[in-house]
């Protein structure tokens, strides 16, 4: 079912914000889960938002994406709320709750997912330039809007936007309730959103919103000349990312200003462990071994185990990492730790045949087996599956 | 034959020898499962077929219980190949464990030779309890293989 | 004696004998276990796998629980058990007594054993004795020969012989008085004199001089080692060491037939490329002489054309063995399918048999594989063999006759024999000493209706001592005798070891698991009987569900058939009423449970409409319920709590609502027929025409599975009526005649009865046109040609067995159904009765498809593992169980997805993940599964595993 919303004032922005505010208002859900400025800053953060009223600084749309909301949504649901949640999420931010559900970390049986045609993310300090070109601390959100909809872009204005939005292949909604479809529409007019589910019906019937809209006319097309530009722009990353950590020694270049921080798991949403590993006694060595590897090498770098610690990570989320970029967005030293994990963890999945977020019911590939599969990595042969 | 198996929690660090002006010896770990490939190294030990000592055993019950962590951490470690062997399909004492570590060997071929890790540095076979010529024959030609690569990267210089 | 820990001689360390001391010791007593060779594992150590799975997984029969009492290895390196005392290369020098107290005297073989019994044989003919000294040194003797009365003199000056075999009549000095000379040089030498029969007389005046015994040509090898084995064990009688025992378990297994006896028509021996299966297994072995490569034995050049015959040795009249072995069909299907898909060289892999004995649920589809992988399957027995030549470049010209008489030859490189199994001398001898029952073979014969029971109490049988059999069955029948040897500890007083130590830390104990304390035992036939019989027998509650109004299940209709059956029922049947320990609940099912495995809370409920449940029922019971039974269902809505559970709902006649039946025709299914036989309702007056009809709708797609007890009950309904009327003509039509064991026996019968045969495939099945008058049968006979018919006044139509047991009631309990709809086994050979989860039992027909005898065997093989479980009761975690460090624990279940026992859980209240400690095998895969590290398997989690990494990657080449 696809229902058309009347844009107000012309402003995507306001409408929307009216959008949240009726489902509230209409009982639909009782709370909405939308980014939204902390204390009238320009960083935007999701909230949990119960009064319709606080609707203003809300920012649905916007280049600003410093969070993952799919944890959020995970910590709302992991045990029953007794309320329904309407949640606004990226489609990045939808898989990695897709795939946080499958690892038991929450449930869609109380939320409500809206998911639209992603407007991509900036990097943090062009970001931090971008809002400043605007009034009341924001940019200008209109104008990234109509930007970045109407055609395939890699920057607006000045602006490229984020390596790891610049090769997604999937900013569009999989596995939503709604879906906001704004690749080609006429957003000065209305907004056209799809029912994906019986749960988005009821919810668009909720606010008398029904059948009548259509999808885009050029969406398609838009959507498949995207796709095209950013498959060509993953093979560049991909390339690049080869030759930049193709050996051990590109490797530990790579990753020379590491501190080991982890924030890049921090802010993971596919490391959804309590605690991490490398926060255990696995990793504590006593000094003696310290020394005994300085000893091998003639020298050992401290903090050590920074290669250690990411490959681990590569081996962890390697089926579940949903492109977001957050890890990139996150680093201190401005690694680009998501170009890397992007560019390897495809390939892994690949190998599995394995889309993070394509579909609640498909397994976690290292969860099961087949007793007739991947024969050929068996034995000394030389068939070699790279 | 006398084998060095290596069982956990048995550690005794010390020097390792010099890796200059020698021929290249590479040093391989052999994650082995205590009911198929070490029933096969026994035999092979009792048989009198040889293998290089460049092999180091590590016993662990089930290949299904090599976690992708041992085996980044050995090559981190400058370990110049790892072999994880256990039970033929359908042999496994655990039911399944080797299907579950086939997909985990298959994640780490993704994985590590795009940082320059040969994929044949890493291998998986299913040497089965009565296998102790196989278990000789892999190792020999596992070594051999190994040599004509040459040293692990890691090896060589250590890795942050 | 009361106060002493049970203990059990069990006799062979193969399959059988394994299988029972390790039951008896998970479960607290103690076992003395005696094999004659230097190793555990008797045939199964020379086979790398087995059918109906080409896969090994022997170690599968370990225990799964107390692991930290025995070795976790492979059973290849050996076997060991803190309640085992294993003694290889024992010789059994006697056993006397009785239940509760037996004395078993035995000598290792290293300590005084046969090297210190050296054997002297006297003989001129040089064939005598090479062959003697062969059999002898081949049991370990040492033997010397003489050809004459005066070289063996010499050497009895010379040497210290134990025992002298002698010719009596040689030339120069005859045998007699070579005994008195002999006895002379050493009066304590034993003389054993050989003779032709004719001789006899002087045979038997020489013991009165001093001879022990005599033994008439042509021997049987087997007498000649009797001999000497007696010979032998009154010489080291002093030196042996004597125990006591409350039971004894006899496991020794079958020996082979040697092919190169007798008339040899196959050339074992002399034409090069002639093998037996057991060779043949070794070649296939990569640890065998072709290490691994196939390669032909003398040439060492690569095989690529195999070819089994069967019955070598077995289903032979002319070798006294007219019985079938058993196994050896599935033994060529495996070999067959394993060569041609290891080995791509291997071109022709072709099997000549008989009757494919692919009995067994999951054989027929084994069967099926192989050929699918290209073996071909003939049915024709090939007369002889000759040797390869120039112009066949070596290969063994094999000719056949197919069954319209055409000629057929086809060139092997190898041809591999399938030699019968049959009693070996130590049987023989421990049958004559003990003065067991017997069948004509020289297997022990089982008491009626007690599959494990020899005739003597306190001594039981399983495995191929009691007749040819194979691992399922065997491992099945140890298990059984387990129980038996249970039950004489039990009723002699005696006490279990304390295996389980108390918990160490209050961790540990709060880890642990206590099972409730009663079995839930579901179904009321006599699988169902038997198990709770035995689980009540050994002091527990047991809860008996049934369905319908009685107890009885299909031996009901069957009593009448099988000899004894009835009153057995009737004993069974009050003795299962009148038990203080059994409450039996008619009429009722299983509603649902809750709780964990072991802590089981299941509901049970009336069953609405008893009356029309299965044609299994169709004899009314005269009498209605009695007055306990009235109670026992007004309790039916009281939750039943148990620790064990055992599935043995039975099963009934396949398609016997559907397809084909028209008893105005006279059109019948089995048990139809069997009931009009048993109620004397054929008139046969007058010659009747009768047809059976087996694999009706069984051993195809749908029933891919061999019923096992079809081919019996037509041989003996065949039997029955040309009883009733010799001129009654019984045609049987057959795919293959499955009468594993000493069931063959019927089948010879029936032949020399004149009973007709006549084979079909699948694909020219006879036809049936049914008429108001009877049925015609019409089809082509194969030798013939030709079109027959035959006007029947019966047609039966075997339509095999379907299990009555549901994919609900199993999987309520954590087990599941296969894909036949039987019971699904943790492993079809080795945990044969139970589902992974070992607290879920199941026998009878809901296991598996068989006869009354296997039903008992494996009714009392899972009360031998729920008696086992229910005696230990609380189990704490051991040293390699898996632990949750909780603080890590994300609840992400990942562990949970991929542990292969279903061993961990969510525990609802703490909202924590707990182990099962009884379910957890220590494998660690949950700790490789978790990313976190919060899954942990002591010493093998991840911090000691960076450790020996390091140290392995840091220690000097």
């Amino acid at each position: 079912m696809i229902a058309s919303i009347q844009t107000k004032n012309q402003s995507i922005t306001r409408t929307l914000q009216d959008f949240f505010a009726d489902l509230l208002k209409t009982g639909a859900v009782d709370a909405v889960l939308v980014p939204s400025r902390i204390s009238e800053s320009l960083y935007v953060k999701p909230c949990l938002i119960t009064s319709a009223d606080q609707m203003d600084p809300t920012v649905p749309l916007g280049p600003g994406f410093f969070v993952n909301a799919g944890p959020m949504v995970s910590r709302l649901t992991r045990t029953k709320a007794g309320a329904t949640i309407g949640v606004w999420l990226r489609p990045c931010e939808v898989r990695a709750f897709v795939e946080l559900t499958k690892l038991r970390q929450g449930g869609r049986e109380e939320v409500v997912i809206l998911s639209m045609d992603c407007p991509m993310a900036l990097s943090r300090k062009d970001y931090e330039d971008w809002a400043a070109q605007g009034d009341e601390g924001l940019g200008d959100v209109d104008t990234w809007i109509h930007t970045v909809y109407q055609k395939p872009v890699t920057q607006v204005d000045a602006w490229p936007v984020a390596r790891a939005c610049q090769v997604c292949e999937s900013p569009y909604p999989v596995n939503a309730d709604v879906s906001v479809m704004l690749y080609g529409a006429d957003l000065d007019k209305e907004i056209p959103v799809r029912a994906d589910t019986e749960k988005g019906e009821k919810l668009l019937a909720a606010l008398d919103l029904t059948d009548g809209g259509q999808e885009p006319e050029p969406r398609n097309a838009l959507l498949a000349n995207l796709t095209a530009d950013r498959t060509a722009a993953f093979q560049a990353l991909d390339e690049e990312m080869r030759v930049r950590t193709g050996s051990i020694d590109a490797l530990n270049r790579f990753f020379s200003a590491c501190v080991n921080c982890h924030n890049c798991r921090s802010v993971c949403p596919a490391c959804y462990c309590k605690e991490c590993v490398f926060n255990t006694d696995a990793v504590a060595y006593a000094p003696t071994q310290y020394l005994s590897w300085a000893d091998k090498w003639g020298q050992v770098p401290m903090p050590n185990d920074t290669v250690f610690f990411h490959l681990t990570r590569l081996a962890h989320i390697g089926c579940t990492c949903v492109g977001c970029g957050q890890c990139t967005l996150a680093c201190p030293s401005q690694i680009p730790v998501a170009d890397l994990f992007i560019s390897v963890t495809r390939n892994v999945r690949n190998a599995f045949d394995y889309v993070p977020g394509r579909d609640d019911a498909e397994p976690l590939p290292l969860s099961v087996f087949q007793e007739s599969e991947f024969t050929d990595i068996v034995g000394m042969g030389n068939k070699e599956v790279t | 034959m006398t084998q060095t198996v290596m069982e956990p929690s048995q550690a005794t660090p010390s020097k390792i020898p010099s890796l200059t002006g020698e021929a290249f010896e590479p040093v391989l770990i052999a994650f082995v499962c205590n009911w198929c490939t070490y029933t096969a190294a026994d035999l092979a030990g009792t048989s009198r077929l040889s293998y290089p000592d460049n092999v180091r055993l590590v016993r662990v019950m089930c290949t299904g219980m090599v976690d992708p962590q041992y085996v980044i951490k050995a090559f981190l470690e400058g370990a110049d190949a790892v072999l994880v062997s256990g039970c033929h399909p359908g042999d496994c004492h655990y039911i399944n464990g080797n299907y579950k570590a086939r997909r985990r060997i298959l994640l780490l071929k993704q994985i590590l030779p795009r940082f320059g890790i040969d994929a044949k540095r890493l291998r998986l076979t299913w040497i089965g309890a009565s296998d102790g010529i196989e278990f000789a024959q892999t190792m020999t030609r596992f070594v051999k293989d190994i040599k004509e690569i040459g040293p692990c990267q890691a090896r060589q210089q250590p890795v942050i | 004696m009361t106060d002493q820990i049970g203990r059990t001689l069990v006799i062979g360390g193969g399959i059988s004998g394994i299988r029972a001391s390790l039951d008896l010791a998970q479960s607290g007593f103690q076992v003395l276990l005696l094999e004659q060779s230097d190793r555990v594992g008797g045939l199964l150590s020379q086979l790398d796998t087995q059918f109906p799975t080409s896969t090994c997984g022997m170690c599968r029969m370990l225990p799964m629980m107390d692991r930290d009492h025995g070795d976790p290895q492979c059973l290849r390196r050996g076997l060991a058990h803190d309640n085992i005392e294993i003694c290889v290369s024992t010789d059994l020098i006697s056993l006397t007594g009785e239940p509760g107290n037996f004395t078993v005297s035995f000598i290792d073989q290293t300590d005084g054993g046969r090297q210190e019994c050296p054997v002297l044989v006297v003989d001129d003919e040089k064939i005598v004795r090479d062959s003697m000294k062969e059999w002898l040194m081949e049991e370990g003797y040492p033997v010397q020969t003489a050809a004459s009365a005066a070289k063996a003199l010499e050497l009895l000056e010379t040497g210290d012989f134990k025992a002298m075999l002698t010719d009596i009549k040689m030339p120069g000095m005859d045998g007699v008085t070579l005994l008195t000379r002999a006895r002379e040089i050493q009066p304590d030498l034993a003389v054993v004199m050989m003779t032709a029969y004719a001789a006899v007389d002087t045979a038997v005046e020489a013991m009165k001089q001093g001879a022990l015994d005599y033994l008439v040509k042509p021997f049987d090898p087997d007498a000649v080692l009797l001999m000497v084995d007696r010979i032998y064990k009154d010489a080291v009688a002093k030196n042996a060491r004597t125990d006591t025992v409350d039971a004894v378990i006899l496991a020794t297994g079958a020996t082979f037939f040697h092919p190169d006896q007798g008339i040899n028509a196959y050339g074992y021996g002399r034409i090069p490329g002639v093998v037996t299966n057991l060779e043949f297994e070794r070649m296939l072995s990569h640890a065998g002489p072709g290490g691994m490569d196939l390669t032909h034995p003398v040439t060492g050049r690569p095989v690529t054309r195999i070819a089994w015959f069967q019955c070598v040795g077995s289903r032979d009249i002319q070798t006294g063995t007219p019985f079938c072995s058993s196994t050896c069909c599935m033994i060529a299907v495996k070999q067959s399918l394993l060569a041609k898909t290891m080995y791509p060289q291997v071109t022709e892999a072709c099997v000549f048999y008989m009757d494919l004995r692919t009995w067994g649920k999951a054989s027929d589809a084994y069967a099926r594989q192989a050929e699918t992988a290209g073996v071909r399957f003939v049915r024709a027995r090939v007369h002889s063999l000759a040797p390869g030549s120039k112009e066949t470049d070596g290969a063994i010209p094999v000719v056949w006759m197919d069954p319209s008489g055409e000629r057929n030859q086809s060139l092997f490189d190898l041809v591999v024999l399938a030699p019968g199994q049959h009693p070996d001398a130590f049987l023989t001898g421990f049958v004559k000493d003990q003065e067991l029952a017997a069948d004509d073979w020289g297997f022990v014969r089982p008491e009626p209706f007690l599959p494990a029971h020899t005739s003597r109490p306190g001594i039981f049988a399983c495995g191929s001592a009691t007749g040819p059999k194979d691992i399922h069955d065997s491992v099945t029948g140890a298990t059984a005798a387990a129980l038996s040897a249970m039950q004489v500890m039990a009723g002699a007083g005696r006490h279990l070891v304390q295996n389980s130590e108390p918990a160490e830390s209050p961790d540990q104990q709060a880890a642990g698991i206590s099972l409730f304390p009663g079995a839930l035992v579901i179904g009321g036939g006599i699988a169902g009987m038997t198990a709770a019989l035995a689980i009540a027998d050994q002091g527990f509650e047991v809860d008996l569900v049934e369905k319908t109004d009685q107890l009885g299940g299909n031996l009901v209709w069957l009593q009448n058939g099988i000899q004894g059956a009835d009153d057995f029922l009737e004993q069974q049947m009050a003795a299962v009423q009148a038990h203080d320990r059994i409450r039996v609940h008619t009429r009722t099912c299983v509603a649902e449970t809750t709780g964990r495995p072991g802590r089981w809370v299941t509901r049970l409920t009336p069953v609405a409409d008893a009356g029309k449940i299965t044609d299994a029922q169709i004899l009314e019971q005269e009498s209605g319920p009695s007055p306990e039974d009235r109670s026992a269902r007004q309790s039916a809505g009281v939750p039943v709590r148990h620790g064990v559970v055992v599935l043995a709902v039975g099963g009934a006649e396949a398609g016997s609502d559907t397809d084909g039946l028209d008893q105005k025709s006279g059109i019948y299914t089995q048990q139809q027929f069997q009931l009009l036989l048993d109620g004397n309702d054929i008139d046969s007056g007058s010659p009747l025409q009768v047809a059976l009809f087996q694999c009706h709708g069984s051993r195809e797609p749908g029933r891919e599975y061999c019923s096992r007890v079809c081919c019996p009950r037509s041989l003996d309904q065949a039997l029955r009526l040309k009883t009733l009327n010799p001129d009654t003509r019984v045609v049987i039509f057959y795919r293959d005649m499955m009468t594993p064991g000493l069931t063959e026996a019927d089948y010879t019968e029936a032949r020399k009865k004149g009973v007709v045969f006549v084979p079909y495939e699948p694909g020219n099945a006879p036809n049936l046109a049914a008429d108001d008058t009877g049925c015609q049968v019409t089809w082509t006979d194969p030798i013939l040609g030709r079109a027959m018919e035959m006007d029947a006044d019966y047609v039966v139509l075997a339509k095999g067995i379907r299990s009555s047991l549901s994919k609900d009631l199993a999987r309520m309990f954590g087990a599941d159904v296969d894909g036949s709809g039987f019971f699904d086994q943790a492993d079809i050979k080795w945990r044969p009765v139970e589902a992974m989860d070992p607290r879920v039992l199941a026998c009878g027909i809901c296991l598996e498809p068989g006869s009354l005898a296997l039903t008992l065997a494996s009714a009392r093989a899972a009360a031998a593992k729920a008696v086992s479980l229910l005696g230990r009761q609380t189990f704490f975690p051991g040293q390699d169980t898996a632990r949750v460090r909780s603080a890590f624990c994300s609840l992400c279940q990942i562990c949970i997805d991929a542990c292969p026992f279903n061993a961990r859980f969510i525990d609802p209240e703490t909202r924590t993940l707990k182990v099962d400690p009884l379910a957890c095998q220590g494998c660690g895969i949950c700790a490789a599964a978790c990313p976190s590290g919060a899954a942990v398997v002591a010493g093998r989690s991840l911090a000691p595993m960076m450790k020996t990494i390091h140290a392995a990657l840091n220690t000097p080449l």
